[in-house]
């Protein structure tokens, strides 16, 4: 069928001058300047466009004036189906809020074999089972993640080591699953191991019971041993072996890696990089390391300043980039989050980078003793001493209780970063998120300090620093990018620049 | 040292301080201080009360001497002029908040709320260039059938 237009007067309305819709804007550098709406939708132009739209001086048959249109940052007839596109576009951008909690992390177990000084999780020597999960928290704690509204969860097995109370893990794993089919829900299972107690029964059952695994990686033995001492200092060595071990029983693609970085990793980026190349997975995080847990108390070892943490990111994705254009696929999560939210109409499930954050909306912990946090953070900081993010007990607490609670209330109230000082103006706001508990962590209040904030320094430089990339307009780079957004091989990619 | 221009001047003291002197005819004070929030990190400000009514900013430097922690301290001509120039920004992004709040509203109403449906049909005329009439189609279950 076709579509006969009508004149193009009758949609034209002479003489009007044209109205704003929503948007913020940011000085690149010397020269250009980056005009971001409220869906995330971006123009980057010489310093002065924003001061040329706002003040009326955008004359209507220039090409700024169409693409500012065409990019919904203004408006020139009071049609509102461009306003329910825009609605459209934001409901789509907070897509993530749609069915409340969907990561449900189980800390099965305190206890732990390795020493690793940057832990978030107490150290318990392996006999004290006094720090395993019981099976009656276990069960309240199913139940309690059962009521989450999401059709769609992840059950996420971790400790300590998960693996030490493997007793636990068969008890929680069929109550849940039968309970998710009663419920119609779909439940993805993941363990969070180091898989060095990972006996070949225990890789069956989680092949059987299609249970993913993901293990720690932290670079080469040089610095994976020194990150993560164990006795013998063979962590390394243990965890290839039992990759491949992994690999051969669960399976190949069910196996994945994560780093954690530190003062000694900041200085290998490309080493780190290669090590996971050698090993052949096909993407890596390059993330900064917390503030929690031991990470606090041993502060000279794991503590760096935002400059060192940027010039090692900066360089492991110009190594990531080359890597790729040379044929081998490897994504890199922290700029595969953030591209997602730059160049595609969504938004992003990684918990660090919502607004509203997703501390407690998008993710929560049920600890072995029964308690719930917002999030691994704030369970950290409670065994430091600071109880301020436990929203509750399985034991004593309703689901409604725990979320009408103090605790969480209060947390939701310094969450959106719309309303946060300094990121309510932001440009960026659309693509980066807000944590509170990072705040209070760092800075002493769930609002933080956004002109001493390592959270918006980090965010803001490696936001900027893809924008680099980005306006450069290099169709390989942009293919590669679209490959990570997609999750796909680069040779498998057909979607070529963005407008 | 000082400087002025429009609306603005700036006095400053001895390398490590200044006293700003706006015009709130020309500057908001939410433009002065959001703009003021963002020097926090470098320097300690003070907006006192004045009798001539003007709103006046005083910026003294934290640090002035290099330490470790802090090789290269901020200059006080750097942060005055970094000031200078987010306050014009800040009065822009004021400027668009105060024109934009209520669309804003609407369009963030329209994205939560139950309805979710397109409330305008869009304008134009549905011709098929193949000549079957659209009048005579009927609606069967979502799907334009002919009618027998």
């Amino acid at each position: 069928m076709a579509r006969v237009f009508l004149p193009a007067a009758v949609y034209s309305t002479p003489g009007t001058e044209y109205r704003l819709l929503p948007f913020r804007f940011l000085r690149l550098n010397e020269q250009k300047e980056i005009l971001v709406n409220d869906v995330g939708d971006y123009f980057i132009g010489p310093v002065g466009t924003a001061e040329t739209l706002v003040h009326r001086k955008l004359s209507r048959g220039s090409d700024l004036y169409s693409i500012l249109k065409a990019k919904q940052f203004l408006i020139d007839d009071s049609s509102s189906p461009l306003l329910d596109l825009l609605a459209t576009k934001y409901r789509t951008k907070y897509g993530f809020i749609d069915g409340f909690t969907k990561l449900h992390i189980f800390v099965v177990t305190l206890r732990c074999d390795h020493s690793c000084h940057y832990c978030q999780v107490s150290r318990q020597t392996a006999d004290k089972s006094t720090y395993d999960m019981s099976f009656e928290i276990a069960e309240r704690s199913v139940d309690l993640m059962m009521q989450t509204p999401a059709k769609n969860i992840t059950l996420e097995l971790q400790g300590g080591e998960p693996l030490l109370a493997f007793d636990v893990i068969r008890h929680i794993v069929p109550l849940a699953k039968r309970k998710a089919q009663f419920l119609e829900k779909n439940l993805d299972i993941v363990v969070t191991t180091n898989l060095a107690n990972a006996t070949d029964e225990m890789l069956f059952y989680l092949r059987d019971e299609n249970i993913k695994v993901s293990t720690s990686l932290d670079g080469p033995a040089v610095i994976h041993n020194a990150n993560r001492p164990r006795p013998g200092n063979d962590s390394y060595e243990l965890t290839i072996r039992n990759i491949e071990r992994a690999r051969r029983i669960v399976g190949y693609d069910r196996v994945a890696a994560l780093m954690t970085t530190t003062q000694l990793s900041l200085s290998h980026p490309i080493e780190i990089i290669d090590e996971y190349v050698k090993q052949d997975f096909h993407s890596i995080f390059l993330r900064p390391i917390s503030p929690y847990g031991f990470a606090v108390k041993t502060k000279k070892k794991t503590g760096y300043g935002i400059d060192a943490f940027l010039d090692f990111y900066r360089k492991g994705l110009a190594h990531i980039l080359e890597i790729n254009k040379k044929g081998y696929d490897l994504a890199e999560v922290y700029a595969k989050i953030l591209l997602t939210k730059i160049l595609t109409p969504y938004g992003t499930g990684f918990v660090d980078l919502q607004s509203p954050a997703g501390a407690g909306i998008n993710v929560l912990v049920y600890n072995y003793d029964g308690d719930v946090y917002a999030t691994d953070e704030s369970r950290m900081l409670a065994e430091m001493g600071d109880h301020t993010f436990r929203l509750g007990n399985v034991r004593k607490d309703s689901r409604r209780e725990i979320f009408t609670g103090d605790a969480f209330v209060n947390l939701v109230s310094a969450s959106c970063n719309q309303s946060l000082t300094g990121c309510s103006d932001c440009a960026f706001q659309t693509y980066c998120g807000s944590d509170p508990i990072h705040n209070h962590a760092t800075q002493g209040d769930i609002f933080g300090h956004r002109p001493t904030s390592d959270f918006c320094s980090r965010n803001m430089e490696v936001i900027k620093h893809l924008f680099q990339f980005i306006a450069q307009q290099d169709k390989e780079i942009l293919r590669i990018f679209f490959a990570w957004i997609h999750n796909s091989g680069l040779k498998d990619v057909n979607r070529m620049a963005p407008s | 040292m000082s400087s002025m221009s429009k609306g603005l001047s700036a006095q400053m003291v001895s390398g490590i301080s200044a006293t700003i002197r706006l015009d709130p005819r020309i500057y908001s004070r939410e433009a002065i201080l959001k703009a003021a929030n963002w020097l926090t990190d470098v320097a300690y400000i003070h907006c006192p009360e004045t009798s001539d009514g003007k709103f006046v900013v005083s910026i003294g430097l934290k640090d002035i001497v290099p330490t470790l922690g802090n090789p290269k301290p901020a200059l006080i001509d750097d942060v005055v002029g970094e000031f200078c120039n987010s306050l014009l920004e800040f009065e822009l992004r004021r400027q668009v908040e105060v024109e934009t709040s209520q669309v804003r509203q609407l369009i963030i109403a329209k994205a939560f709320s139950e309805s979710g449906v397109l409330e305008e049909e869009p304008s134009g005329v549905v011709s098929d260039p193949v000549g079957i009439d659209t009048a005579s189609l009927v609606q069967i279950g979502g799907l334009a059938a002919p009618r027998d």
